[in-house]
């Protein structure tokens, strides 16, 4: 006579396939979170970047905002007509913030803007032109950097120059233009969070 | 027999035919124009300023549509299938043009044009207690307009070479004029103290045109984009707006409910109102003028707010 053995229902298999189905919503949820957070598209910023959206101050954001559009008129006028506009052409004919004597410079602490253009690589811009503002009053604001690296003329090219900030606004204009050199003498390179990284993140 | 004599006939015919065809699509592919959609009532003012008469503006959805939490209509997809390029916001404004575009089939060959793609996003403003959250409202502001007008010339020029030399220079044009619109209303922000000034807006919209005129806005009353808040929300934006001594509150000139007039009512607060430019007639104006009211309507709020110090 053979016995078979009923072993009582544990409910050990049911609590297993819970405990999955529990692991799987959690992790789940945690990874939808993880993508779906507010803003971030970007590659992880190294030690000498800010990301214009998250790190910067209101004045900043705001000159950093009016030169990510100045730079594109510039780069416009340089391609069409080989020419860099002076900043009181910006200031006057251009009505181009943050050069312009305005409101708004005046509400960002009256920054003093120069243009300096390339003149060699052992001069002051090493083949880059630069437009260089300091001495801003604003609380807590620094100076600016906008470099124009390698343009040329006559062509449709998308805007290509960088954004530098040092914390001191009262820094002196830099004498090398090389990344390591603004680097090595406390300039950060500010990172615009552009519409384009928001669809980025959004669409994938 | 009579078969075989026919066969050659019906292949003849229908070569002809087809090379009749063929010449036909051509000729009516050399005749038409390019067919640029928008999203957008400030976008059809752009995109109508950059292409003048070289190419079609079709507006994506009816005039009279709220853009905000849109539902797509059978008439939207058929305008999506005739398009040749789409020009968006991307960020938060139009997510129902991506669902017309899957609805029409034209994920895959439709080229878009994100306006914004190289505007600097801004945050919402005020303390939301959750992180920056990204502004979409590219669109309401003269600095930004430009920088969108710009790309979308850009952009256009790479897709109907062509007339790359035509867009540039109406791009340049209107943004001149554009800038022309800002300057006109620099002189007189300049002699204005905006000291007392306190202002809180109804919708999350003009942070990149408060910004411009460096002016700061100290609350928005809309939790989320186009979501009115809860009571216990609106109770706790009241106490905010008292606290931080708001005295101005714009309200919105086209889908205003009734929040600012309880707010005021709660707070003594003046309220004005501002265009959101998302309603009436697509109009190649349209953007100009709302700006310019908006803009003016700024100047009064201020100037109201000193005098009644006074």
């Amino acid at each position: 006579m053979s016995v078979k053995i009923v072993r009582p229902h544990s409910g050990r298999l049911e609590s297993a396939v819970l405990a999955l189905a529990t692991l799987a919503v959690v992790l789940g949820t945690v990874g939808y979170a993880l993508t779906r957070h507010e803003h971030g598209a970007h590659a992880p910023l190294l030690d000498w970047q800010l990301n214009a959206f998250e790190n910067l101050g209101p004045t900043d954001q705001a000159i950093h905002s009016a030169l990510v559009f100045a730079s594109v008129e510039i780069s416009w006028t340089y391609q069409e007509e080989a020419v860099w506009p002076t900043v009181e052409e910006l200031r006057g004919e251009y009505m181009m913030p943050p050069f312009q004597h305005d409101v708004f410079w005046k509400r960002h602490g009256e920054v003093a803007w120069e243009l300096h253009l390339p003149l060699g690589e052992q001069e002051t811009a090493q083949g880059a032109t630069i437009y260089f503002g300091h001495g801003g009053k604003a609380e807590g604001q620094g100076a600016y950097l906008m470099v124009h690296r390698h343009s040329h003329a006559g062509f449709n090219a998308v805007n290509s120059a960088e954004i530098w900030l040092h914390p001191d606004p009262e820094v002196a204009r830099p004498r090398q233009l090389k990344a390591d050199s603004l680097i090595r003498d406390g300039w950060k390179q500010v990172i615009t969070y552009s519409g384009a990284d928001e669809l980025e993140r959004l669409r994938g | 027999m009579t078969r075989t004599l026919l066969q050659p006939l019906h292949l003849l015919l229908a070569g002809m035919l087809a090379v009749l065809a063929s010449a036909l699509a051509a000729n009516s592919q050399e005749g038409e124009q390019l067919k640029v959609g928008v999203t957008l009532h400030p976008y059809y003012s752009f995109v109508a300023n950059v292409v003048g008469d070289a190419a079609e503006v079709v507006p994506l959805i009816d005039a009279a549509a709220n853009p905000h939490g849109y539902q797509p209509q059978p008439g939207d997809i058929v305008r999506a299938q005739n398009l040749d390029v789409l020009v968006v916001n991307g960020v938060g404004h139009d997510e129902w043009a991506f669902e017309i575009v899957e609805a029409a089939g034209r994920s895959k060959d439709l080229p878009l044009i994100q306006a914004n793609a190289s505007v600097a996003m801004i945050p919402i403003a005020g303390d939301r207690g959750d992180g920056r959250i990204i502004n979409p409202h590219t669109f309401i502001s003269t600095t930004t307009a430009v920088q969108q007008v710009y790309e979308i010339a850009r952009r256009l020029g790479e897709i109907d070479p062509e007339n790359v030399a035509l867009y540039r220079a109406n791009a340049r044009d209107y943004g001149a004029r554009i800038r022309r619109l800002r300057a006109d209303f620099m002189e007189a922000f300049a002699k204005l103290d905006t000291s007392r000034f306190r202002a809180a807006t109804v919708h999350a919209g003009y942070d990149y045109l408060f910004q411009e005129f460096g002016l700061e806005i100290a609350a928005v009353i809309e939790p989320r984009h186009g979501v009115n808040p809860t009571a216990r929300q609106m109770a706790a934006t009241i106490e905010d707006i008292k606290a931080a001594g708001v005295n101005v509150l714009f309200g919105e000139q086209y889908f205003e409910g009734k929040l600012a007039e309880t707010i005021r009512n709660e707070t003594g607060v003046k309220v004005y109102v501002l265009s959101h430019i998302n309603a009436g007639p697509y109009t190649p104006e349209k953007f100009e003028e709302e700006m310019r009211r908006n803009i003016e309507t700024v100047l009064t709020a201020i100037r109201e707010t000193t005098e009644g110090a006074n």
